[in-house]
């Protein structure tokens, strides 16, 4: 029986065939299952990649939205960002973090930032989708008008998502790599004046426009705010008009005096003595810049800082013109039309006057009458604030709240270790050799070592001139026409009076080559220009001169001072750096925005 | 006699008959025939997923190297990146990572005045009014709108057209920081049914034709 089924095949082609057709279903739907399912791997990776970029996009406007604020941000950019993020409470400080704490939870104000204050109106806060126009947003045709989907939603993964503020620190490392350790074995940190400021757990949705793919992820928002007030270049001695400790002044009579300054300016108080009270050197109520008898004075540079008060008289004009003014000092425009112009900004400092009342500032006044003060002269404060004032105190030499103090030219002239000019005195060949010495002289120096010396017929072109004695005098005929002193610079421990004096230009001296003079300590105070004195005879090839008598030097070179790089050019860009505040009184605020603990939900 | 019958009978057990073969043959022709249809929708899927895979790489390289781009405030610095100059007419294709190659030549795109967005710029190429011979690139540049077409880009034995729109988000006029709304798409050429004035239908190949991706992303200036 079972040889007779085995024998009869009959139907054995139907199941071969029913055996061939079920292997190649078998087949072929492995291979279409195969197909199918890499297929789908190429979409969900389409889709991965459509989702990242689209919520890379989410985040770029969510943190350039909150970048614009913190930017437009006048004061604290650290309260603007508080301020736009909003809570209704305030920050406390938690002592165990070291933070300032507190909740953020007003979708009001983070869909206002997202989307523009312009449209927080129209902006549902729960789900924070738009019918407003023209919002970043997109709709199945990339039609950037309207607004109708929600492709995205920003909004808070917590119920109360809290809002950090804190000083970034840094942990010290010595100087072989080690870590800085205190005398208890702690760790020691350091704070880099970075503000970190932490919104924590934003969740950010991104759906695709067919809706079937939603793409979550949740985030912290960091930014880092560092303030900045940067402190410009100067460019050295040789950028400078007028260096002076003791200021400049014009008496009555002057008549019309038009003087031009072309290069910085920096001028002291009046007697070259600055006062320290809490701290901060101040100009004592001295004024540092008087200007009478029709005076008009212009100056051309970035820097004019006037440490102590400017004091206009009758008919006397101050000009600045592309620079700023910075005035320790109050601007009294004293006289009948007198006047006040300045292209750039009037900085005044944020303290209180020292030995005035409680509160009240340094300003412009305008005791005299019709004044020439135009409205669109903008009067800034600045914001130096109590570090950077006691660089100024240690780069003055005031530290030791002595009254007899170096002043700055000194400090300028002995940053690289030569000797203060008020160490020289009159008639002494020795100290004038010193000088040379000091200062490398080798040809063609002239050098005036006298008291009292006025300048008349004196055409100081090309001249460096240091002036350490009883000031110098710039009288009747001395100078005419604005041919003279060109390429001058005055650098001057005491004062310098310009009187009668028809018309004078200084400006800045780059020249390697140049005469220079020096006069020996007098007294400080008011000139003696009684007119008797000999006119202070220079040539500038050969002469030098002293006690009437001349020498002669060929081909000198004072170079050194005009070095780039040199410690005097240092002090002058500090002093002029700080006082005014660098090249605006404007802080800088640089902010970066980052993401911490990213996840995806 | 019987030793005669069981050979007759072994004898016929030997093969199969000309019916049975024909049956199986018809059989399995009415029942393998779909099943190898499989086979073809399998090769089709696998096509398909390889074309969609090298489109897909080609808008993340693009899209890489366009939110990669520091962008100045000013549009220019968009369009500097993108648009020709004497010096590089073949910026915008050589410009995109792994795209280059070939030759590219740009122009503004015929009727740029009337293209003020990327759906309007889309309609344009797709109705052939704008046509290119080898691998060309056509910009619009309106004050809202920066609009750049590429065709016929080669990347792994496919040819792919992409076109590019950019678009300012700047809330306010103060605003320091601002956004350029970027939207990328690639696609295929394919058959289009063009029917002439005639009435007379005619099918040719058309760039811009059928869509493979889609992305959207930003860039911020920095």
């Amino acid at each position: 029986m079972k040889k007779r089924w085995l024998k009869d095949n009959r139907g054995a082609a139907l199941v071969s065939v029913m055996i061939a057709v079920a292997f190649i279903a078998i087949l072929a739907s492995t291979l279409l299952y195969m197909a199918y399912s890499n297929y789908k791997m190429k979409v969900v990776n389409y889709e991965a990649k459509v989702n990242f970029y689209g919520t890379e996009h989410d985040m770029t406007v969510l943190s350039t939205n909150i970048r614009n604020e913190v930017a437009k941000a006048t004061g604290n950019p650290v309260e603007k960002l508080y301020e736009v993020v909003g809570s209704a409470d305030a920050l406390t400080f938690d002592e165990a973090t070291g933070k300032y704490v507190g909740n953020y939870y007003s979708p009001n104000k983070l869909a206002a930032v997202v989307y523009g204050q312009d449209y927080k109106d129209d902006v549902d806060v729960l789900t924070l989708k738009s019918t407003a126009t023209a919002m970043v947003n997109i709709d199945a045709d990339r039609n950037y008008g309207t607004g109708n989907a929600n492709a995205y939603k920003v909004t808070y993964s917590s119920d109360n998502p809290t809002f950090s503020i804190e000083d970034e620190i840094v942990q010290e490392f010595n100087p072989d790599g080690t870590p800085k350790l205190d005398d208890t074995g702690a760790q020691v940190y350091k704070k880099t004046g970075v503000t970190k400021i932490t919104l924590n757990d934003i969740k950010i949705s991104q759906v695709d426009l067919d809706g079937k793919y939603e793409n979550t992820i949740v985030t912290d928002m960091v930014f880092r705010v560092k303030e900045e007030t940067p402190v410009k270049d100067a460019g050295g001695i040789g950028k400078f008009s007028v260096l002076s400790d003791s200021g400049v002044s014009t008496p009555s009579g002057s008549d019309g005096t038009r003087i031009e300054m072309y290069g910085n300016v920096f001028l002291g108080p009046e007697d070259g003595e600055y006062a320290y009270s809490g701290g901060k050197i101040n100009p004592g109520g001295k004024d540092a810049l008087v200007l009478d008898g029709d005076t008009v004075f212009t100056a051309y540079g970035d820097y004019m800082v006037v440490f102590g008060n400017i004091r206009l008289k009758d008919r006397a004009i101050l000009q600045v013109v592309g620079g700023n003014l910075t005035v320790y000092g109050d601007i009294i425009l004293e006289g009948a039309g007198s006047g006040l112009i300045c292209t750039g900004n009037v900085y005044f400092p944020a303290d209180d006057k020292p030995g005035g009342v409680a509160g009240e500032k340094y300003k412009i006044l305008t005791p005299g009458s019709t004044n020439v003060l135009p409205q669109s002269l903008m009067t800034k404060t600045l914001t130096v604030d109590s570090d950077k004032y006691l660089d100024l105190l240690t780069t003055l030499g005031l530290t030791d709240n002595s009254t007899n103090n170096d002043g700055i030219l000194n400090q300028i002239l002995s940053a690289d270790g030569r000797q203060k000019l008020n160490a020289f005195s009159t008639g002494d060949h020795a100290k004038t050799q010193k000088a040379i010495d000091m200062f490398g002289i080798k040809y063609n120096t002239t050098v005036w070592v006298k008291d009292n010396q006025p300048i008349n017929d004196g055409n100081l072109s090309n001249n460096l001139c240091f002036m350490v004695g009883s000031g110098c005098t710039f009288g009747d005929a001395a100078v005419n026409g604005t041919s003279q002193n060109l390429n001058t610079t005055f650098i001057c421990l005491e004062d310098i009076k310009l009187t009668n004096t028809k018309s004078l230009r200084f400006s800045q001296v780059g020249s390697e080559v140049f005469n220079f003079m020096l006069t020996p300590e007098g007294s400080k105070g008011q000139i003696n220009n009684s007119g008797s004195q000999s006119y202070m005879e220079y040539d500038a090839q050969t002469h030098m001169i002293i006690d009437g008598q001349g020498v002669t030097a060929n081909n000198t070179t004072i170079a050194s001072l005009f070095q780039e790089g040199n410690k005097s050019n240092e002090v002058v860009n500090k002093v002029l750096g700080l006082s005014s505040n660098g090249s605006s009184a404007e802080t800088i605020i640089h902010t970066a925005i980052g993401y911490e603990n990213w996840h995806k939900e | 006699m019987r030793k005669m019958m069981k050979k007759k009978a072994k004898g016929r057990e030997k093969g199969f008959s000309l019916i049975e073969v024909l049956l199986a043959i018809v059989i399995l022709g009415l029942v393998a025939t779909p099943i190898l249809q499989l086979f073809i929708t399998s090769a089709n899927i696998s096509r398909n997923s390889k074309e969609l895979l090298a489109a897909t790489d080609v808008a993340n390289i693009t899209m890489e190297y366009v939110t990669g781009s520091a962008f100045d405030v000013s549009k220019t610095g968009v369009k500097a990146e993108l648009m020709p100059d004497k010096d590089d007419p073949n910026k915008v294709a050589t410009r995109i990572q792994g795209l280059s190659g070939s030759t590219c030549k740009t122009a503004e795109a015929p009727g740029a005045a009337s293209i003020a967005n990327h759906a309007q710029f889309e309609s344009a190429l797709k109705s052939a009014s704008i046509t290119a011979t080898g691998t060309q690139a056509y910009y619009v540049d309106q004050s809202s709108y920066f609009g750049v077409a590429i065709f016929n880009v080669k990347y792994d034995n496919y040819m792919f057209d992409i076109l590019m729109s950019f678009v300012p988000d700047k809330k306010d006029a103060s605003d320091k920081f601002f956004i350029y709304d970027v939207t990328l798409d690639v696609y295929v050429m394919d058959e289009v049914t063009v029917t002439d004035g005639a009435g007379n239908e005619t099918t040719e190949m058309r760039n811009f034709t059928t869509k493979l991706v889609s992305m959207t992303g930003a860039i911020a200036n920095e």
